[in-house]
């Protein structure tokens, strides 16, 4: 019933090819939006049909002694004569209408980025870009490197703690016998499905018991506590490596702790992987947590600031919104790429059943 | 140098942990610091020019002659909180973080506030100057919504009144006179059908004559003009069917329903809300209209509107009135360092603070001898009768808009909603503005008949059920301890192995009993209370059932609207993200050259920041947008013939259904990993067998997979249920228009946070936990018809 080679080596493909490309168009052209709008000026991303590529416009205007400067957009007319402002020049002037002139140019607007890289994004329109940029001013307190910086800082120690944490009480799980170990485990599962909003306003009020509020501790220790998906993933695959491995290592003299420390989490490495990647991610992204939490400007994780691109009419600052999402997007996106494989690995061997 | 290496090498985990953590001491370390000085919190909004205004404030600005207050006060540090959200500052006062001082809205907020006892009485810190200045200088109208019970529990600071805004172009180009003050209704009506033209004929207008706030305060000012009132004087009934208010409605219906002067439903079918029309002299009047626009259009990106101001006009026996929306800062009754916090309140709504308000354009300051200072409120001239604004204030005509009740929330919603779809869509067809009065007045005073029939409840003892917890808590453990010390007692090993096995799993056991347990219990707790978490846990009253009742017994629409919604959502998304994962997942499971590029590619949504991708959509639902362009075969059709996306009701919910189908990569990988552990044998089996394609997925790949395929129908529908972030981008917390997207975690929110109502916040939780409970074990006791486990009953968990 084997169809023809031909089929197989070279048909086959070629359709397979030609679908996924087209399906695959839909899901890369609004990033490429986003690209071109991160780098466009603000009076062109509301605009209709979409602009394809980033478009600068430039209004000159001879002034008084006939040169040719340039300046804002017209203010207004009056008959042969337009009201504008020059460059660097605070008064209005009357030029005659014919001088002024519009020039459209194709080119990003990089000043975007760079901008949105060194300021708070609290300012959500006009002068974000005002000031000049100095590469120098990242660190300063409240920019996106330092939020950058501080969410980084915060993934890891998340990433750290989720797979020390999981694997050890995944190993007790897997591997232990003690009374209730059943029941534990169940509840453990059962956790999972309780809503979060139930947890958030006494959770804060034992943080704020413990005075730790406005400090990194409420997004960092809960990943010191065994996630309870996590935990299942590691079980399973604790489960699946032959207790042979154990035995042998407690006649070589290892005490329990060093067996999972030396011999099973260095095996788990795919779910670690795994486990690791997903929390880098859940803690990269996660909003509610440093919106409850945190308090401190200088504190703020990047999807906080995200959220600070609207005033207080609902406007938005559409590029520099973008500019600032694909920054964000970067690091999760050379991350996912290099661990693609690892993470398949570790789903395939873990192997989720329900 | 490798020895080296390979010597640290176990230890680099070690290092590098140490390295992060020694960063985030960095990081946790504030940039500066001064020595013994009164630290003052305040809560400041995050928008532009509320920046400028901190900044002025901070830094102070030598051309306003304002002198920072912390220059004025070196013993005084200010820390900025900056959060517009209702929830950070309510979880603050909830967790007793409360920060000194906090700005505050007449009305709604004042009401919790002041219901709440955050606010502290500032009667008494006040000197009898300051008295005098407050009396003398403040506009009365901002002064005594501040004021209650005749103590004042805020200093008033803003003010934004109902004006009418013009633009010249239109007028001029119809030939139709501006606006003055002796302007009436049926002057506005004039002008406004004169603007109305249909220009190229497509039997839609092109231009609009006028429109107006489309929300309580806008048909409040109507309301007021005719002489009606919405309330009874005592604040006990609601008198939305009296005649006066019934003319008013009449008044609007017909500019809207019957001379169609005023974008609508019909005659534009998509309308483009707020000042687009406006500013794109395609409309004559916006108004009446809160005045907060006036330093919108004095901004760069309105140069090129013609405009001007003038007052409401005046109704048809000669009433005008303009509603004010009005804010002023107080003093939580929880600030440790009550005089200072005062200091800087009176700063803030002193000369100085004004000023500084005044120069950043932000509002009109609600002190007279500031607001009145042309050069500091219009110094540029724009708009021209900038004086229009204050005559509300000047001329007493100005209100506030009334508030009564804990549940006067609702009641606003509903005659929104009600009022909404009467004037602007063509919701019930046999509608008369008496029977809508009728229906908004009756509701009203429903919610007033509820809530005077409220159980006022028994304080609960919270020291004692502390205590008693604990010494449950305590006893379970113990009695836990107990039963495994027994069965250490059995034997040796089985005794080192009980240790182990608990210290192994003690990270989670810890976390589970401080963070989860004791939260869950509380909450369950706080469910069976009236509790606003504006106020410390002390003043939560015990009501028993009371939330569940209110909930379940069809007093709240909402509620029942946002279980359809979200029923509505689950029911299309869960299939569709099942199906679109498999196939995905199907078409992904083979060696072509590049699948790893397209695995990524494809995978990309469902990794990427959810705020930042649900910013992106955002951007591309607007109507003018980067989907309707592709829909309409790259900008074929008009579009506004096209979908509104997220301002249509119609079409909020599959809007929310298509970022879900682009993003359904995320079942992908793990429909993968599935299709990857199937073993090749029952292919090649099946092929002996002679199935082809079609039969091999339906006898094999199916199956198999039906695990996996449970797996994500279980955790699909636990999502669907939770479903918050997404839709709060898209939609904000009142589930876009008319509550179409109303998702329940939305609800739960939006009352638990918003209007600080804690207790029915955990009661809806918990409900939400029973539904969720219940779908799961139907689906797990059903799982045997159709879930195939290979081999044993392993790996049902």
């Amino acid at each position: 019933m084997a169809k023809p080679l031909r089929w197989r080596r070279q048909v086959r493909p070629t359709i397979l090819h030609v679908i996924l490309v087209v399906f695959a168009i839909p899901i890369l052209v609004p990033f490429y939006w986003m690209l071109v709008a991160s780098v466009q000026s603000r009076d062109k991303t509301d605009q209709y049909p979409p602009q394809w590529v980033p478009v600068q416009t430039y209004w000159y205007a001879k002034d008084a002694n006939g040169v040719k400067r340039e300046t804002f957009p017209p203010i207004k007319e009056e008959g042969r004569r337009t009201q504008v402002r020059f460059l660097d020049e605070p008064a209005k002037t009357w030029v005659p209408t014919a001088s002024v002139q519009k020039v459209e140019k194709s080119e990003p607007r990089w000043k975007n980025i760079t901008s949105v890289f060194a300021k708070t994004g609290d300012t959500s329109s006009g002068n974000v870009e005002d000031a000049p940029f100095r590469w120098s001013d990242i660190w300063k307190s409240e920019s996106f490197g330092r939020y950058a910086l501080n969410t980084l800082v915060i993934a890891l120690l998340c990433v750290f703690g989720q797979i020390i944490s999981c694997s050890l009480v995944a190993y007790g799980f897997a591997r232990m016998n003690f009374w209730g170990k059943n029941a534990l485990f169940m509840l453990m599962l059962a956790t999972m499905m309780i809503p979060g909003q139930i947890y958030a306003i006494p959770a804060f009020m034992i943080y704020r018991s413990l005075g730790w509020v406005d400090t990194y501790i409420p997004l960092i220790l809960p990943a010191w506590m065994g996630g309870a998906f996590f935990v299942f993933l590691f079980r399973q695959f604790i489960l699946g490596i032959p207790l042979e491995m154990d035995e042998a290592a407690r006649i070589d003299g290892s005490g329990p702790f060093r067996i999972w420390w030396e011999i099973l989490l260095p095996m788990a490495r795919p779910v670690a992987v795994v486990a690791g990647v997903y929390t880098f991610f859940g803690a990269w992204n996660d909003l509610f947590g440093p919106l409850i939490y945190l308090n401190s400007d200088y504190k703020r994780t990047l999807a906080l600031a995200l959220t600070k691109f609207s005033n207080a009419y609902g406007q938005t600052d559409v590029p520099s919104l973008m500019a600032a999402s694909v920054l964000m997007m970067v690091p999760v996106l050379v991350i996912f790429f290099f661990s693609q494989r690892a993470l398949q690995q570790g789903l395939v061997i873990s192997g989720v059943k329900g | 140098m490798l020895r080296l290496w390979n010597a640290i090498r176990p230890y680099a985990w070690l290092v590098a942990l140490g390295v992060l953590v020694s960063l985030w001491v960095f990081l946790e370390r504030p940039p500066e610091q001064r020595k013994n000085a009164v630290v003052l919190r305040l809560v400041v909004f995050s928008g532009e020019r509320d920046q400028v205004f901190w900044r002025l404030i901070k830094n102070g600005d030598p051309k306003a002659g304002i002198q920072g207050f912390e220059t004025a006060h070196p013993e005084i540090r200010l820390e900025f909180i900056k959060a517009g959200e209702g929830d950070k500052v309510g979880t603050m006062i909830a967790g007793g973080d409360a920060p000194d001082v906090v700005n505050i809205g007449a009305g709604e907020q004042f009401y919790h506030y002041k219901a709440a006892n955050v606010m502290r009485d500032l009667t008494p810190l006040m000197s009898d100057a300051d008295r005098a200045d407050v009396e003398r200088d403040f506009y009365p109208v901002a002064r005594t919504a501040m004021m209650a019970d005749g103590k004042y529990y805020a200093l008033p600071w803003n003010l934004i009144p109902f004006i009418l805004f013009y633009n010249k172009r239109v007028f001029d180009r119809f030939d139709v006179p501006y606006p003055t003050a002796d302007w009436t209704w049926a002057d506005y009506e004039s002008a406004a059908k004169k603007m109305t033209k249909d220009l190229n004929g497509d039997g839609y207008p092109d231009v609009f004559g006028a429109n107006f706030a489309q929300w309580q305060d806008g048909y409040y000012t109507w309301i007021y003009e005719n002489g009606g009132r919405v309330v009874s004087p005592d604040g006990k009934r609601i008198t939305f069917d009296d005649p006066k208010v019934v003319g008013a409605i009449a008044f609007l219906h017909r500019l809207s329903r019957i001379e169609s002067v005023i974008p609508n439903d019909k005659n534009r079918p998509k309308a483009i809300g707020g000042q687009g029309l406006f500013s794109q002299d395609k409309q004559g009047m916006l108004g009446p209209f809160g005045s907060f626009y006036i330093p919108q259009f004095r901004g760069e990106d309105f140069k090129n509107v013609d405009w001007d101001i003038a007052p409401t006009p005046k109704g048809p026996t000669g009433i005008r009135a303009s509603v004010v929306a009005t804010s002023g800062f107080a003093v939580t009754s929880q600030s440790k360092h009550p005089q200072q916090a005062y200091e800087l309140v009176k700063y803030l709504c002193g000369h100085e603070g004004q000023a500084a308000l005044a120069v950043s354009a932000l509002f009109v300051p609600a002190r007279k001898s500031v607001a009145t200072n042309t050069a500091l409120m219009n110094p540029a001239g724009l708009p021209e009768h900038m004086s229009a604004v204050l005559d509300a204030v000047e001329k007493g005509y100005a209100f506030v808009p009334p508030w009564t009740g804990r549940r006067w929330g609702d009641f606003q919603d509903y005659l929104n909603g009600e009022l909404g779809d009467f004037l602007f869509s063509n919701a019930n067809p046999g509608d008369t503005p008496e029977k809508v009065a009728k229906r908004i007045a009756a509701k009203g005073n429903a919610i007033l008949a509820e809530e005077r029939t409220e159980r006022a409840g028994t304080p609960l003892p919270t020291g004692p059920i502390a205590k008693i917890a604990m010494a449950l808590a305590a006893i379970i453990v113990a009695a836990w301890a107990a039963r495994v010390w027994v069965e250490a007692r059995k034997s040796r090993t089985r005794g080192a192995e009980q240790a182990y096995g608990y210290i192994a799993i003690a990270p989670w056991l810890v976390g589970f009993l401080v963070f989860a347990a004791g939260p869950i219990l509380f909450s369950l707790l706080l469910s069976l209370c009236r509790w606003s978490n504006l106020s410390p846990p002390s003043q939560a009253r015990y009501i028993g059932l009371d939330n569940f009742g209110y909930l379940l017994g069809g007093k709240d629409d909402l509620f029942f609207t946002s279980l359809i919604v979200t029923a509505k959502y689950t029911l299309w998304a869960v299939p569709l993200g099942l199906v679109a994962g498999l196939i995905l997942a199907l078409f992904m499971n083979t060696n072509i050259r590049g699948i790893n590029w397209y695995r990524t590619i494809y995978y990309l949504p469902a990794i990427l920041p959810g705020i930042a991708t649900t910013m992106l959509w955002k951007q591309m639902f607007v109507q003018n947008g980067l989907l309707n362009y592709a829909l309409s075969g790259g900008g074929r059709a008009d579009f506004h013939r096209m979908p509104d996306w997220l301002l249509d009701p119609r079409f909020t919910i599959p809007a929310i259904l298509i970022m879900g189908v682009w993003g359904a990569g995320g079942g992908m990988m793990i429909y993968l990993a599935g299709l990857q552990n199937i073993p090749t044998d029952l292919y090649n089996a099946a092929e002996v067998d002679g199935a082809g394609g079609l039969a091999k997925f339906r006898h094999v790949t199916l199956p198999m997979l039906s695990p996996v395929l449970f797996f994500n129908l279980v955790m699909g529908i636990i999502g669907t249920f939770q479903v918050f972030g997404s839709a709060f981008v898209l939609f904000g917390s009142d589930g876009g228009p008319k509550h179409s997207a109303l998702f329940y975690g939305l609800y739960l929110y939006r009352k638990a946070f918003e209007q600080f109502d804690i207790g029915l916040g955990a009661a809806l939780a918990w409900i939400l936990f029973v539904i969720i409970l219940a779908f799961t074990l139907i689906i797990f006791k059903s799982s045997p018809l159709w879930v195939y486990y290979e081999g044993s009953k392993e790996g049902k968990a």
